[in-house]
């Protein structure tokens, strides 16, 4: 609703609060509009190797939710936009949106993820004459594969020059959806928010980026203007110590610039993957494992990846347990090479009752029983604010953490005990350091540590096994401040294994924290 | 306005904070929000408004604000 009001006119200092959230065919939908077919919004699988373990909801698409919000503004255009990508936002997650409008020409919208900052908008307009004329749109065709540039070929002075053009029909779309007729906004400022989407997730970095500010400045749109939209974007640094990506850019119709952009994009690094050869350089071989049958719940990545390395390292048979990382299952499998023991893929939900189920009939069936369980997946983990309006999904996590540990032991602490095997729980050294951040996995971690005294005084033939690994260099942590400290998940692997081929393990729950 | 002040402005921008007030003891477990994402986003912050450069993660090791403000009039932050 537009409101009556002088040009300069003042409006409500007070910030309106309101709720967004996204859903995947948001993210489709968007993604179709705009062509950024960066797989970090669209793809389940590359999501999770990622530390955001998900798919994330396109940062631009946040910010055209957050304009569908302003109150209405016929009269005037947008002539800037500055933008903070703060925090990765997540599909399904209710976010408030607060949006204050000082003036007709300013308005600033921040969503919040309960006390978090997520993003923060600042759209400034300008007076809109009546003669201004709304140019359409092309479409184009660009890219259709994320480029995939590492650090070395980001190379201040480098240029990137193509054709841009949204999709038409679902560039309709996306503005019905979010409402964002009559914002100030015209299909050629929407255009030009989703061309800078573009250029930082399919072109400059391309797949690794993480969007993380950008400022878009409007050109208006007087005069007979071409329909194409072209684009000329050029690195202006690679900031090392932070892995920032600047670059700059115009969009231009024929010889208008119809907008200049500057863009800031984190370029994430090359997933942390466990290697085989440091692995034996730690962990010699020895007899005392060889025949061994393990079952390694979330075994596809990061701890859970070298472990089942090392595990068949040392001649066991070890079932990888994954449930969506395929690829990242079979380079483990493949790893192997001529080492002794054997790694078998079990794809599947751990937290599935009939899963769980069906794994033990098969275990016992081919090799009557098993040995080694470890569990070690966990559902993904965000931060999460402990505040009552957070619970749900408190409780949901922790819903996931416990079955995801409890059904596998459930099904399978009877074979253990009757082989005396060991029962493995992958918790954290959180659980003594409790980070402000994650209250939700520490609880979580607890409580199936509590689970684990449960089992070893029910089940006394049965070892038991409690890890606290210090952050570990994972997919998890794999971002510019997040690597810094974090242990190779080989060592950790190396240090678990060690404890489970000791001779004579000792009674009760062993807790395993130094590494 | 006074280095302090534009200090205090960056942090309050940083943490979407419009009532934090810095103390030279304060330290990062003194002001919430101080995460991995806040801290870079704090240190870009701060290389923009005084037009310094830190090397590598020195911001993580002062050991407070009092020595953050040491360590920008050494720079000769404008």
């Amino acid at each position: 609703m537009g409101l009556p009001e002088p040009s300069s006119g003042s409006r409500s200092s007070l910030p309106r609060k309101t709720t967004v959230s996204f859903t995947t065919q948001d993210l489709a939908q968007f993604s179709a509009a705009s062509r950024d077919r960066n797989p970090l919004h669209i793809s389940e699988e590359y999501a999770r190797t990622t530390p955001y373990g998900e798919p994330v909801v396109f940062g631009m698409l946040g910010v055209l939710a957050a304009l569908g919000r302003l109150s209405d503004r016929h009269d005037r255009l947008l002539q800037r936009t500055s933008i903070e990508f703060r925090n990765p936002l997540a599909v399904g997650i209710p976010y408030r949106l607060e949006v204050s409008e000082p003036t007709t020409d300013r308005a600033i919208v921040k969503l919040y993820d309960a006390t978090r900052l997520m993003l923060k908008a600042t759209f400034t307009f300008m007076p809109r004459h009546g003669d201004t004329r709304e140019t359409p749109v092309q479409e184009a065709a660009c890219s259709t594969e994320a480029a995939d540039l590492k650090k070395e070929n980001l190379l201040a002075g480098t240029r990137v020059t193509g054709a841009y053009g949204p999709a038409t029909t679902e560039l309709a779309e996306v503005i019905r959806r979010w409402k964002l007729s009559g914002k100030g906004a015209t299909a050629r400022h929407i255009s030009a928010m989703m061309w800078a989407s573009f250029v930082v997730g399919m072109e400059l970095p391309g797949k690794r980026a993480v969007f993380w500010r950008l400022e878009l400045t409007f050109h208006a749109e007087d005069g007979p203007q071409e329909n194409l939209l072209r684009y000329d974007v050029t690195i202006q640094d690679f900031d090392e110590r932070l892995d920032l990506l600047h670059t700059t850019g115009m969009l231009s119709a024929g010889t208008t610039i119809c907008a200049a952009a500057e863009m800031w994009a984190f370029v994430r690094q090359d997933s942390p993957q466990s290697s085989l050869t440091r692995l034996t350089d730690l962990l010699p071989r020895s007899e005392q494992l060889k025949g061994k049958v393990a079952l390694v719940i979330g075994g596809s990545r990061g701890l859970g990846a070298a472990i089942t390395q090392a595990l068949a390292s040392q001649g066991c048979t070890v079932f990888l347990n994954y449930h969506q990382c395929t690829t990242e299952a079979e380079r483990i499998r493949m790893s192997l090479g001529s080492t002794f023991g054997t790694i078998e893929l079990v794809q599947g939900d751990a937290s599935d009752i009939q899963w769980g189920r069906t794994v033990r009939q098969n275990l016992i069936e081919r090799y009557g029983g098993l040995d080694l369980l470890i569990c070690n997946a966990s559902p993904p983990i965000r931060p999460l604010p402990f505040v009552p309006e957070k619970f749900t999904q408190f409780q949901d996590f922790l819903a996931q953490s416990a079955a995801m540990a409890g059904i596998p032991m459930s099904a399978l602490l009877s074979t253990l005990d009757a082989r005396s095997g060991w029962n493995v729980f992958i918790s954290s050294a959180f659980v003594k350091d409790l980070p402000p951040e994650w209250p939700h996995y520490v609880t979580a971690k607890c409580a199936i540590e509590g689970l684990m005294h449960w089992a070893a005084a029910h089940y006394p033939k049965v070892h038991s096994l409690i890890v606290r690994p210090p952050k570990l260099l994972t997919d998890q942590t794999n971002t510019t401040v997040g690597r810094q400290g974090a242990m190779p998940v080989e060592q950790a692997a190396a240090a678990i294994v060690n404890r489970l081929a000791c001779p004579e393990p000792s009674q009760g729950v062993q807790i395993l924290d130094v590494f | 306005m006074e280095l302090h002040d534009r200090l205090e402005e960056v942090f309050r921008q940083v943490f979407d904070n419009e009532t934090l007030t810095l103390t030279d003891e304060m330290t990062a477990p003194d002001i919430e929000g101080w995460d991995s994402v806040a801290h870079i986003n704090l240190m870009f912050g701060i290389e923009q408004a005084f037009g310094i450069r830190f090397k590598g993660n020195e911001l993580a090791d002062m050991k407070n604000i009092g020595e953050l403000k040491h360590f920008l009039v050494d720079k000769g932050a404008r």
